[in-house]
């Protein structure tokens, strides 16, 4: 009886989902980038590869800088211990406003954790390197390469009590 | 029909509606002069005036305080004794809010404003509040020991200034819960309800304002699933020298359908002994992060920036606040052992809101500034850039942007992760860990959990914000760690705002967990229909009189051919009690609005038209969503056990005056066959009630 009522409440979703939204974003675009990196460090070196998904919602703003959206989806990086072959699972998102220009170099980081019942204990960060080519006319991502990590050392001079 | 805007008000006439922004233009000129609202020479990013001035006041050279815990009394303390129905006992008014006689209670009279299973849930608790001009604080109780405060000193004063080296704050620049700082804390647990009766010991002059801020206010449980009585809808506002009473029953949703005998060991409450008791309702609903504040139509952004927001823990045997109980039920995570819950050694409430001052060192707000506010110092707990001492261990941070129209990104000065467990009052169904947060809308909360025992003893931390702001209308950019820690933003409140001193070891072993799996989400499907709002410019006014705001922003709902100003005289949506519903929030501009709806948890479906883009830490219960520049998000949402008048709006505060908000209605459920439900039209003499001034066709 619940099986059945939960078959029909999704299916009342799907359909209700299926519905267009009201309105489109004024451009959108996606591009897929392989990346492949290594995390040096305790307890063991990580070594990383897979494809980064790369999304850009762009809305032209009259009054200001246009700015970009980009959204960075490692669902599907694949990472793995060197010494114990245990499995390294991710963050999955990391969201960035940015300006639309022409070319764009930025960063940003990812928790890497093994995928294990305390791993999101143990995390290390790691550094995605972006670089990215738009098409300002169009609003358009065209290129996009990443590169992945060991975050650098930031800790401030004065870190010390 | 009258023209809006046309009939300023002089301050004994009952001030609501728009015209009161003009009311108080006037007030503002008389008391503070132009500068008050007006642009300040040299204006600078990111305020539109001129720097604050630091008094030669250097960051991190102040300890944070914890929240100020509130007493928790017992019922009988009250005077007059709480009941259903307002309080309508007269007493003489104050000739500035135009004489003659009125009741005691602000909230509205009748059955339709009595409190909702008032006898069901008979108070348990009493938490009793003024709000107040800004005093010193003489009985300031943080929870917890000095060693676990920065070593403040609670028996000593706390003056109300943002930094000892800072002046004293003006009692009209700053109004609080209380009149005090640091902000208050209400702790609370299921099957507890709690009576909150707030006084307003405000100026009863309106004028008196410092020149931002009314003195009309109405107190909104975010996200509390109480009546809507309860809710602070913004147009059940009261006046100085009035009390209200909210009646807070701390219930479960879906307690009327589900888990009705109260026999799931899940759906329960710490007990003051270590065991738990059981209570009705979806557990899967539970909620842990709350916070309070000011809700006053076309007021709420200058009310909450002079300082009327406080936060509200909720425990449960799920998130009991004891790290130590291990009854297969308790998730264990970082609070401490001392009691048998609500402990706060290592659960910590952080509020954070960016303030602005003016040359004498007193609060400043641009009330002509529609795009939304920003201020230039970052504030931690009403305390400017402070640091915080901590052990080598596990933290729970409840993590609150209470700011105005600011953003924050946060990260570790070192990179190193957090685990986030919480978004909005719920906690995930799965905790996440990542080394930058995502961008905290205002009214949003993260808990995230931060373990310092990879530190050794005297190593500091600190919390960094990576979002640059060049107006209110969204964020600019975010920065990399990097750029932030370097100090390249033209924003001032990128960078570091919090230093955490690691001091010492703890005393006992860390216990506390993080399990895998916090809180699953309840099942939400059968969903009966779906609405779509696009928050929107360039709206109009459709209704003139007291309940129709003004201002450039605007919904627009259904695909109806307008964008609409805010009225709360209006009915944009009325939802069957029971049902299930999708919603789709639409974003046509290119800024940003966080986008609250009241009462229930929704759970987003989509975001810009897939569920890919649905981040991990989005996949629990939400109150706040964030649309982003020309973003949508779809949502479940289900309506249940209460009724009445509630909200949806920006929470960016300044759209959300400039009139980004509208009402919706819950049928009620047996407690009134009136259909649709009046609206109250408050004054000191009284509050009457008036048919709705429009019901969109879509709304029923």
């Amino acid at each position: 009886m619940n099986a059945d009522i939960f078959r029909l409440f999704g299916l009342a979703v799907a359909l209700l989902l299926a519905v267009p939204a009201a309105r489109a974003q004024e451009a959108d675009s996606t591009f897929k980038a392989h990346v492949s990196g290594t995390l040096v460090g305790a307890p063991e070196t990580v070594s990383c590869s897979g494809p980064v998904k790369l999304s850009v919602t762009v809305q032209h703003d009259t009054a200001g800088p246009t700015n970009a959206i980009v959204t960075v989806d490692t669902q599907d990086l694949k990472c793995r211990g060197l010494r114990t072959k245990t499995p390294y699972i991710n963050s999955g998102h990391a969201i960035l406003t940015r300006h639309l220009l022409p070319t764009d170099v930025t960063e940003t980081s990812i928790a890497v954790y093994p995928d294990t019942s305390d791993g999101h204990l143990n995390a290390r960060s790691a550094l995605l390197s972006l670089k990215l080519s738009y098409d300002v006319a169009n609003g358009a991502l065209r290129h996009a390469s990443v590169t992945l990590s060991n975050t650098r050392r930031t800790r401030s001079p004065d870190h010390k009590l | 029909m009258h023209s809006r805007g046309t009939n300023a008000r002089t301050a004994n006439v009952r001030p609501i509606g728009s015209n009161l922004i003009f009311l108080v233009i006037g007030a503002t000129v008389v008391t503070s002069g132009l500068g008050a609202f007006a642009p300040r020479a040299y204006a600078v990013i990111p305020t539109g005036g001129v720097p604050s001035p630091m008094f030669g006041v250097q960051k991190f050279t102040q300890p944070m305080p914890r929240f100020d815990v509130l007493p928790r009394n017992p019922v009988a303390t009250l005077n007059p004794p709480p009941a259903e129905q307002s309080n309508q006992t007269q007493q003489a008014c104050d000739p500035a809010l135009g004489g003659g006689f009125g009741p005691i209670e602000g909230r509205p009279p009748g059955s339709l404003w009595a409190h909702q299973g008032f006898a069901d849930f008979p108070p348990q608790v009493a938490v009793e509040i003024s709000t107040e001009g800004a005093k010193s604080n003489v009985s300031y109780n943080p929870g917890v020991p000095p060693q676990l405060n920065s070593g403040i000193d609670p028996t000593v004063p706390f003056p109300a200034r943002f930094h000892p080296g800072l002046p004293v704050q003006d009692p009209l620049k700053v109004w609080t819960f209380n009149g005090t700082i640091p902000p208050k804390l209400v702790i609370g647990r299921y099957g507890e309800p709690i009576l909150m009766r707030e006084h307003n010991n405000l100026p009863v002059d309106a004028t008196q304002n410092g020149g931002f801020g009314i003195h009309t206010i109405t107190t909104h449980e975010h996200n509390g699933h109480h009546g809507a009585e309860n809710d602070g809808f913004t147009g059940a506002f009261f006046f100085p020298n009035q009390f209200y009473d909210y009646h807070w029953p701390i219930v479960l949703a879906g307690f009327r359908s589900i888990n009705t005998t109260a026999a799931d060991p899940k759906a329960a409450a710490p007990d003051d002994a270590g065991g738990t008791y059981r209570v009705a309702g979806d557990w899967h609903e539970t909620m842990s992060t709350h916070w309070f504040h000011d809700h006053m139509f076309s007021f709420t952004s200058q009310n909450v920036y002079k300082g009327m927001a406080g936060m509200f823990n909720i425990y449960s045997a799920l998130d009991r606040g004891n790290e130590a109980i291990n009854d297969g039920v308790n998730l264990r995570l970082p609070s401490g052992s001392a009691k048998s819950w609500a402990n706060l050694d290592y659960d910590v409430n952080l509020m954070l809101a960016d303030k602005a001052w003016d040359a004498n060192g007193q609060l400043w707000f641009n009330i002509l500034n529609t795009d939304g506010f920003l201020g230039d110092r970052v504030t931690v707990n009403l305390a400017d850039n402070p640091y915080f001492e901590v052990e080598r261990r596990k933290y729970r941070f409840r993590i609150l942007n209470g700011a105005v129209s600011r953003f924050f990104k946060i990260a570790l000065s070192d990179h190193s992760p957090m685990i986030q467990i919480a978004n909005d009052g719920n906690l995930l169904p799965k905790p996440v860990t990542l080394t930058e947060l995502d961008e905290l809308g205002i009214a949003e909360r993260y808990d995230i959990v931060i373990d310092f025992s990879r530190y050794q003893v005297n190593d500091k931390v600190w919390m960094v914000n990576l979002t640059e702001h060049i107006d209110g209308r969204k964020p600019n950019k975010d920065l990399t760690l990097a750029q932030a820690l370097a100090g390249s933003a033209i924003d001032p409140a990128v960078g570091m705002f919090l230093e955490f001193r690691i001091v010492r070891d703890p005393p006992s072993p860390d216990v506390s967990l993080v399990p895998t799996t916090l809180i699953p989400n309840p099942v939400i499907g059968g969903v009966s229909r779906r609405r779509d709002f696009l928050f929107n410019s360039g709206a109009v006014a459709t209704t003139t009189g007291s309940t129709a705001g003004a201002g450039p922003w605007g919904i627009q709902t259904d695909g109806a051919a307008q964008t609409l100003d805010a009225d709360y005289g209006r009915i944009s949506a009325a939802p069957n009690t029971n049902a299930r519903e999708l919603w789709t929030l639409s974003n046509k501009g290119g800024w940003d609005h966080p986008v609250h709806i009241h009462f229930e948890e929704g759970q987003i479906q989509l975001r810009n038209g897939t569920s890919t883009n649905v981040p991990a830490w989005e996949k629990g219960r939400k109150d706040v969503y964030r649309l982003r520049p020309a973003g949508t998000v779809t949502l479940a949402i289900q309506f249940r056990d209460w009724s009445g008048t509630f909200m949806e709006h920006c929470h960016n505060t300044v759209h959300e005056d400039n009139a980004m908000l509208l009402r919706w209605d819950l049928d009620p459920l047996g407690y009134s066959k009136l259909n649709p439900l009046p609206t109250p039209i408050p004054t000191p003499q009284g509050v009457t009630f008036v048919p709705p001034d429009e019901i969109l066709p879509t709304a029923y």
